[in-house]
């Protein structure tokens, strides 16, 4: 592995983790309109995304940067451009994504609060 | 010679008759065994310019304070029977989690090392007219607590528990109970309350200190009602005054189990004035508590039990606002997904007398006991086995939990549990932690009362 594929790797990872959470950024401060969730709770989503964003970007880069240098050491792969930039921002969202989901704020998990939320619009939504 | 020495004894016992009183009421025979008891009080300063909001807490959420009738308090006893020592610190405040009542005793570490204090408990008066102190009034979503205010809140604790101790001194604790009338209300049925005040009295041997009373009832602090927006300590903070103005007794009130949901009529005539309302109501209660009779001696022997427990948190709003860092009780998750909530029970226990410090609004029909299988034993009936013949449950003590129901009577909607109420009344389930909190409460009130035996 040269020097400039190591450079190259670590450019790639930035530039999509920095894609993946501007989305889950987005997609967070949006959440309650995708989901058709009420609107009152917008505070809610902007505080969860507010309170912790840097350990999923952490644990996003990673396996991101291992994706790239791998990517990149593999001649064949490197031909295929399209292939993996797609392929790398996919698992550097899916990571990221995931870490999100298991990150501990305060005590609870999201992925335990973003259930219940569900369940209770599934049922109709409520005006707080 | 022998003759001398007995008018001597006659002469002697005089002088201490007329000094301390005679029959039922004298000083212990073990004069070694006494009770101490001190008061204390501080202001909680209202902060100006701080940069947050102050939210009015107890009814809507995210509506400012609009004055100040009268400044949130906090008063303190200290008590000790010259072994055990205790100190009840009483906040007026909509009710305190578990993480501020921490930072109180964190302050009252080191006093707590040179006093040889082996309890401290805050109790909060549940005043529906006092700033935020939990942080569930602020706009959805958001912190209703203001940093300054909480700072001021824990200082004034600190400060009123350290000038119950400077203020202690010998005397005698009397203990008594009155039957109220017309003073309560049961928002949902079956109507049940307990209809009794319940006080502590203490008298100074050396006449020069304040007597101090620690009364107790139980219904919610909000003779002011909803549309108040000015800051008052409601009728526990008026009782207070009334009783420093007719006695010159320095006085500490405590809520008793207002659950379900226990509160003052409106007392005052014709159309609704939250003001006057507001004094007709301590009038009453104050009368009340000056016409305890038939009060009787304890006897000189405090200990302290505190249990910590965790209970079930099904509660999904809690579970937000505990994700927000609004709510900042300890929480764990259990294996299979579950939330457990850490809290504590305390009782102290003053010779055939106990009172249960109760983290939350208990109904009173889990104290008197409803007969139903499907509920845990009364806590008067666990108390009698436990040879505790008088029991004071005192509400709100060391933490919020929020309503403590009967699982008999535990329903919440099929659809949306906890966000909206089931059919019926049945409000306070979506203000409680889960089902599961009664049956945890009277097994840890059990625990926690063998443990002062």
């Amino acid at each position: 592995m040269n020097k400039q594929s190591v450079v190259a790797a670590l450019g790639l990872t930035i530039l999509t983790v920095a894609v993946a959470a501007a989305g889950s950024q987005l997609l967070l401060r949006n959440i309650y309109v995708f989901l058709w969730f009420d609107s009152s709770f917008q505070n809610i989503f902007a505080q969860i995304q507010d309170a912790k964003m840097h350990s999923p970007l952490l644990m996003a880069a990673v396996p991101s940067c291992a994706f790239w240098l791998s990517a990149l050491h593999s001649e064949k792969l490197r031909q295929r451009k399209v292939l993996i930039t797609v392929l790398g921002t996919a698992v550097t969202a899916a990571v990221m994504l995931f870490s999100f989901l298991i990150t501990n704020v305060n005590g609870i998990l999201f992925v335990d609060v973003l259930i219940s939320l569900m369940k209770v619009f599934s049922q109709g939504g409520v005006q707080l | 010679m022998i003759k001398m020495k007995r008018w001597l004894s006659v002469i002697l016992a005089g002088i201490l008759c007329l000094l301390y009183g005679c029959g039922e009421t004298s000083k212990p025979e073990n004069s070694a065994a006494q009770y101490s008891m001190g008061f204390g009080c501080a202001d909680i300063a209202v902060p100006q310019n701080s940069g947050f909001p102050l939210y009015i807490a107890g009814y809507h959420m995210g509506e400012e304070i609009a004055g100040v009738l009268d400044e949130q308090q906090v008063r303190a006893v200290w008590i000790d029977d010259g072994e055990a020592s205790v100190v009840i610190i009483a906040v007026d405040c909509i009710g305190l989690s578990s993480s501020t009542v921490a930072q109180i005793r964190e302050k009252l570490k080191e006093f707590c090392v040179a006093t040889d204090c082996g309890s401290i408990n805050v109790v909060s008066t549940h005043t529906h007219a006092g700033i935020d102190t939990l942080g569930l009034w602020g706009p959805v979503g958001i912190d209703g607590k203001n940093p300054d205010f909480m700072d001021a809140l824990i200082d004034s604790a600190a400060k009123a528990a350290q000038d119950a101790y400077s203020d202690r001194c010998a005397g005698r604790l009397f203990y008594g109970k009155t039957e109220t009338e017309g003073l309560q209300s049961d928002s949902r049925g079956p109507s049940v309350y307990d209809s009794n005040l319940y006080q502590l009295r203490f008298e100074p041997f050396d006449g020069k200190h304040n007597a101090i009373r620690v009364f107790s009832f139980a219904a919610h602090a909000e003779s002011l009602r909803g549309a108040n927006r000015m800051v008052s300590r409601d009728y526990p903070g008026a009782v207070c005054d009334i009783i420093a103005a007719e006695t010159g007794d320095d006085a500490v009130y405590l809520p008793g189990a207002i659950g379900g949901l226990i509160m003052t009529p409106v007392l005052c005539k014709g159309y609704f004035d939250s003001e006057e309302n507001l004094r007709v109501t301590a009038r009453k209660i104050a009368d009340a508590v000056l016409k305890t009779d038939g009060m009787r001696a304890l006897e000189p022997k405090l200990s302290c039990a505190r249990v910590e427990f965790e209970t079930e948190l099904d509660n999904t709003l809690f579970i937000y606002y505990k994700f927000l860092g609004i709510l900042q009780n300890n929480t764990r998750r259990g294996i299979s997904g579950e939330y457990m909530i850490e809290s504590e029970l305390n009782v102290l226990r003053f010779g055939e007398l106990s009172l249960a410090l109760i983290p939350g609004e208990i109904f009173p029909e889990l104290v008197s006991g409803t007969g139903k299988t499907e509920d845990p034993e009364a806590l008067c009936s666990i108390a009698r086995r436990h040879g505790a013949e008088e029991l004071i449950v005192v509400g709100l003590a060391n933490d919020e939990l929020g309503y403590i129901v009967a699982p008999s009577d535990y329903l919440l909607d099929d659809e949306l549990p906890y966000f909206n109420e089931a059919a019926g009344d049945h409000y306070e389930e979506t203000n409680s932690v889960g089902k599961g909190c009664a049956v945890k409460i009277a097994e840890v009130f059990e625990k926690a009362l063998a443990m002062t035996e």
